[in-house]
C-alpha cells in the first residue's frame, strides 16, 4: 500500500511535469513555424509549417497529442534538424547521466570522508582553527559557479599540467575535470551537514559507551557513527543530484560534452520546442526518480523513518 | 598552513576519486583517429541539405562533402566543377569539367546537375536562401550532356548569378540524395572532397578523403586523410583546447583573443567579413527613424570607432561602405555630414548578446545625442524574429554578413515589403537605390560596379542604412598545418586545409 501510494506521488509528479514541459515552451516568445519556415517565407509557407506542425490546433488538442505520441515513445521531429527527436537526444542523456553519476558519487564519497573526518577532528571543541578553516574554505569554494570552477580546473590541469584531457570525450578521462567542477560545491555543503550531523552522533551516549569499551575507532564510526550520519547524506544527496543536473548544463559547455545540456541550450536558443520539451521531461524525470529512490533507501536503511511513518 | 592544507583537501580527494572511478569506466566512445585534421564548429549544424541549412555550420559540413560549380578565391569567381563559362546579365552557361563523379561511383552529368539546381529553386524544396542564388525572378536550367554544359537563365536580368553559384546553398546534389530528398538532412549525397565516416551528433564529425579526388579548385598538394569537427561552444574551451593540441583549426574572439595570440604554436589566419555591422533605424509609419532628419542627426552621434573597441575589442575596421573591401565593386561612401543636434525622441533599441557591449555604447551615444532610449538585449535567433516578425524596434546595429563577396544580399534586406510580406525588416524605400540595383543586375563589368557604386552612395547618403564596423573573424592554426578560409571568414575552405 506505501509503495503504492509512493508510485503514485511519483506519477502526479510526472504528470505535472509533463503538462508544465508542455505549457512552458508556449509561453516563451517567439514562433517556431516562422523558424522553420525561415525570415524571409511568405505568410502561406509559414502557415503551411504551423499545420504540418500542429501548431493551428488549440492548445488542448496539441497537449493530446502531445501525450499520446508521448505514451507511444513519439516524440516527433527536431524542428530544427527534422531528425526524430529521439535520434537528435541520442546519446546525450547517457553522457549526461554518466556525468551526473560520477558527479554524486564523488560528492558522496568525498562529502561524506570529509564531513565525518573533519567531526572526527574538531570534536568536543578540539582543533577550533581547522574548524575556522574548514567552514571557510567550504563556504568560499561552495559559493563558486560551476563555470568558473570548470575553467579554472581545465587551466590548471589541463592546459597547465597537461595531466588531463581539457574537454570532449574522446579520452575516458575527459569526464574527470568536469566531474569534479559539478562536485566541488556540493562536496563542501555536503561534508558540513554531515559534520555537523556526526558531531550530534558523537554526542550520544551510544557513542561514549563504544569509546569507553574502548572499541577501535575504525568500528565506533563504521558501524555507530557513519550508518546515522547516513541519512542526512542520502536526504541531501537527492537534493543535490537535482542540483549537479542543473550544473552539468553549464558544465557540458565548458568541457565540450554532447550531453542534454549542451542539447537543452542549443534547442532552447532555435524554439526546438519538441527537443526541449524531451529533454526537460528527461532531467525532470531523473530528479523525481532519483528522489524517490532516495525515499525507499531510507526507508530501509534507517529504522527511525519506518517508525514515524508508521 | 593548517587552513591551507584543510582548503585543498576536498579538490584533492575528488581529483583521486574520480580518476579512479574514471579508471573504472572503462574506454569512451573516441572515434577521431590521432592523425586527424581538427577543426573546431562552434555550434552543431542544423541540416546537411545544401538547400536547407540556415547556420555557418551546417554550411561548414556541406562545402566538405559537396562540390558546387564555382566557387570564391580572393574575391573573384573561379572555376570548380565547372572549367569554363559565358556570362550575360540574365544567363550563364557552364561548361563542366570530366571526370566528377558523386560519393556513390556516379559520374556527374550536366543532366544531374540540372536536377539538383531546379531542386534549389522548386516551390516544394522551401529553401531558404535560394533566392540568393537565382534572384527573385525565377529560372531555368537547361543542360547539354552531348556539349558538357549547363544554362541558367533567369527571368529578369540578374548578374549576380554567377557569384550565386559560388555560395554553398547552390552545392550540386547528387542523383541519389534527390532521389530520397528528406534523407538529405544527416546523409550527404555529395560528390566533394569528402565523405562522412562517423557522427557523433553534438559532439564530432569525421570525415575521411576521397581517393581520387581531382576536381576540385586548384590546389598544391593533397587533401589531409581525415578531419575531424568537434563541436566546442565555449570560446575559452577552444583556446583550451588550441592550446592543448585538441584542436588544429580555430576559431577564437573576445577575451580569449590575446592569449591565443600569445601561444607561439599558432599562427592567426583572418579576413574582414564581405558586410558590415550597421546602423539601422525603423522607418515604418509612425517611428521617429521614418524622419531622414532624425536617421542623419543620430547616425553623427554613433563613432564607428568607439563601436568597434566596445563590441570587437577593436579587432575590426571603422566600416567604409555596407561591404569590406574584400568584395568586388565596393566603393567607399560615407554618410552626409550633419551638425550634431539634439534629438528628443523615444527609442527602443534592440540588439544580440552575442556584441552587447556594442550595443551599450550606441545607447549611450543616442542617449547623449539627447533621445530617450530604452535597449533590449536578447539572443541572436531571437534578434532576428523581432527585426523579421514582431517589428517592435526603432534602432539596431545590425549584422550584414553574406557568405559571398557580393552586393546583392543587401538588396534582399532593404528593398521590397516589409515582414511578413517581405524581408525588408525596416521598411526601407530608397528609389534611388532600387534603379542602381536594378541597372546593376542588368550590367556587367565596370558599368556593374559602377551602378554598385551608385546603389551604396544612395542608401548611406539617406541614413538608411549605417556601415560601422567590418569584424574581421580571426582564427588559429597550429604549427604543422595550414588553412585558408571561406564566406568572409565565417568558415574554414576545406580546400585550402592542409599538413605542411
Amino acid at each position: 500500500m506505501r509503495i503504492l501510494s509512493r508510485l503514485g506521488t511519483m506519477a502526479a509528479l510526472l504528470a505535472a511535469l509533463l503538462v508544465a514541459s508542455f505549457l512552458l515552451l508556449h509561453l516563451v516568445p517567439g514562433d517556431p513555424a516562422v523558424r522553420i519556415a525561415g525570415l524571409n517565407a511568405t505568410p502561406e509557407q509559414v502557415a503551411a509549417v504551423r499545420h504540418r506542425l500542429g501548431l493551428d490546433l488549440p492548445l488542448h488538442r496539441q497537449f493530446a497529442e502531445y501525450v499520446m505520441d508521448g505514451l507511444r515513445l513519439d516524440f516527433g521531429r527536431s524542428f530544427r534538424t527534422g531528425e526524430p527527436v529521439t535520434g537528435v537526444i541520442g546519446g546525450s542523456l547517457g553522457v549526461t547521466l554518466r556525468l551526473a553519476a560520477m558527479g554524486i558519487t564523488l560528492t558522496m564519497l568525498t562529502g561524506v570522508a570529509l564531513g565525518i573526518a573533519m567531526a572526527a577532528l574538531t570534536r568536543e571543541g578540539r582543533r577550533p582553527g581547522v574548524e575556522t578553516a574548514f567552514t571557510t574554505g567550504t563556504s568560499l569554494v561552495g559559493a563558486v559557479p560551476e563555470y568558473v570552477t570548470g575553467a579554472v580546473l581545465a587551466l590548471v590541469f589541463a592546459v597547465g599540467l597537461g595531466w588531463l584531457p581539457v574537454a570532449g570525450l574522446a579520452d575516458p578521462a575527459g569526464l574527470v575535470l568536469p566531474a569534479v567542477a559539478v562536485s566541488l560545491a556540493p562536496v563542501c555543503v555536503l561534508a558540513r551537514v554531515i559534520r555537523v550531523e556526526t558531531l550530534a552522533v558523537l554526542a550520544h551516549d551510544y557513542v561514549r559507551t563504544a569509546r569507553a569499551k574502548r572499541l577501535h575507532p575504525v568500528i565506533v564510526y563504521g558501524r555507530h557513527v557513519l550508518p546515522n550520519a547516513l541519512t542526512s547524506a542520502l536526504t541531501v544527496g537527492g537534493l543535490i543530484f537535482a542540483g549537479l543536473l542543473g550544473g552539468a548544463v553549464v558544465i557540458e559547455n565548458v568541457f565540450a560534452l554532447p550531453g542534454l545540456g549542451s542539447q537543452l541550450v542549443q534547442s532552447v536558443m532555435a524554439r526546438d520546442y519538441p527537443v526541449v520539451q524531451v529533454v526537460i521531461m528527461l532531467l525532470g524525470a531523473s530528479i523525481v526518480v532519483v528522489n524517490s529512490c532516495v525515499d525507499g533507501a531510507l526507508r530501509l536503511l534507517d529504522p527511525r523513518t519506518r517508525t514515524v511513518s508508521s | 598552513m593548517t587552513m591551507a592544507r584543510s582548503s585543498l583537501h576536498p579538490l584533492g580527494i575528488l581529483l583521486a576519486v574520480a580518476i579512479a572511478l574514471t579508471a573504472c569506466a572503462g574506454p569512451g566512445g573516441g572515434m577521431q583517429s590521432s592523425r586527424d585534421l581538427v577543426v573546431r564548429l562552434n555550434s552543431d549544424w542544423d541540416s546537411l541539405d545544401p538547400a536547407k541549412t540556415r547556420t555557418t555550420y551546417g554550411y561548414q559540413l556541406v562545402t566538405t562533402l559537396y562540390d558546387r560549380l564555382v566557387t570564391v578565391a580572393d574575391g573573384k569567381v573561379v572555376p570548380y566543377l565547372a572549367e569554363s563559362w559565358t556570362q550575360t546579365p540574365d544567363t550563364v552557361r557552364l561548361t563542366l569539367r570530366r571526370g566528377a563523379r558523386c560519393a556513390s561511383g556516379t559520374e556527374l552529368t550536366p543532366t544531374m546537375v540540372a536536377a539538383s539546381l531546379r531542386r534549389l529553386g522548386a516551390k516544394e524544396t522551401a529553401a531558404p536562401y535560394a533566392s540568393l542564388v537565382f534572384g527573385g525572378s525565377g529560372y531555368t536550367v537547361t543542360a547539354d550532356d552531348a556539349a558538357r554544359t549547363v544554362t541558367v537563365r533567369t527571368g529578369r536580368p540578374y548578374s549576380d548569378l554567377l557569384m550565386g553559384l559560388a555560395q554553398p546553398m547552390a552545392s550540386i546534389i547528387c542523383p541519389e540524395g534527390l532521389r530520397a530528398a528528406d534523407t538529405l538532412a544527416a546523409t550527404p549525397a555529395g560528390s566533394g572532397p569528402y565523405t562522412l565516416a562517423a557522427s557523433t551528433r553534438g559532439a564530432s564529425y569525421r570525415l575521411t578523403a576521397r581517393p581520387g579526388y581531382t576536381w576540385g579548385p586548384e590546389r598544391e598538394g593533397s587533401y589531409p586523410d581525415a578531419v575531424t569537427f568537434k563541436v566546442v561552444q565555449n570560446d575559452s574551451t577552444a583556446a583550451n583546447m588550441l592550446a592543448a593540441g585538441d584542436l588544429d583549426v580555430s576559431w577564437v574572439g573576445g577575451p580569449d583573443l590575446a592569449r591565443v595570440r600569445a601561444n607561439p604554436a599558432v599562427k592567426p589566419v583572418s579576413q574582414l567579413i564581405y558586410g558590415s555591422f550597421m546602423l539601422v533605424f525603423n522607418q515604418a509609419k509612425g517611428r521617429p527613424g521614418a524622419d531622414p532628419a532624425v536617421r542623419r542627426a543620430l547616425a553623427v552621434a554613433v563613432s564607428a570607432q568607439s563601436f568597434n573597441e566596445a563590441a570587437f575589442f577593436g579587432e575590426g575596421e571603422p566600416a567604409g561602405s555596407v561591404v569590406s573591401e574584400e568584395v568586388p565593386c565596393h566603393r567607399v561612401v560615407r554618410p552626409p555630414a550633419a551638425a550634431a543636434a539634439t534629438v528628443d525622441v523615444d527609442l527602443k533599441l534592440v540588439g544580440s548578446t552575442d556584441y552587447a557591449a556594442g550595443y551599450e555604447y550606441v545607447l549611450e551615444a543616442l542617449r547623449k545625442a539627447g533621445a530617450s532610449v530604452r535597449l533590449q538585449l536578447v539572443e541572436l535567433n531571437s534578434f532576428a524574429e523581432v527585426m523579421f516578425t514582431s517589428g517592435d524596434w526603432d534602432v539596431t546595429v545590425y549584422p550584414f554578413t553574406p557568405l559571398a563577396p557580393s552586393l546583392g544580399a543587401l538588396g534582399m534586406f532593404v528593398t521590397g515589403a516589409a515582414p511578413p510580406d517581405g524581408a525588408n525588416f525596416a521598411s526601407i524605400g530608397n528609389k534611388a537605390f532600387e534603379a542602381s540595383v536594378a541597372k546593376a543586375q542588368a550590367s556587367l563589368g565596370e558599368e556593374r560596379c559602377r551602378h554598385w557604386g551608385d546603389a551604396q552612395r544612395a542608401i548611406v547618403e539617406n541614413a538608411d542604412v549605417v556601415p560601422l564596423v567590418h569584424s574581421k573573424p580571426y582564427w588559429f592554426v597550429r604549427d604543422g598545418f595550414a588553412a585558408g578560409l571561406a564566406g568572409g571568414g565565417t568558415m574554414v575552405d576545406p580546400h585550402e586545409l592542409a599538413r605542411r
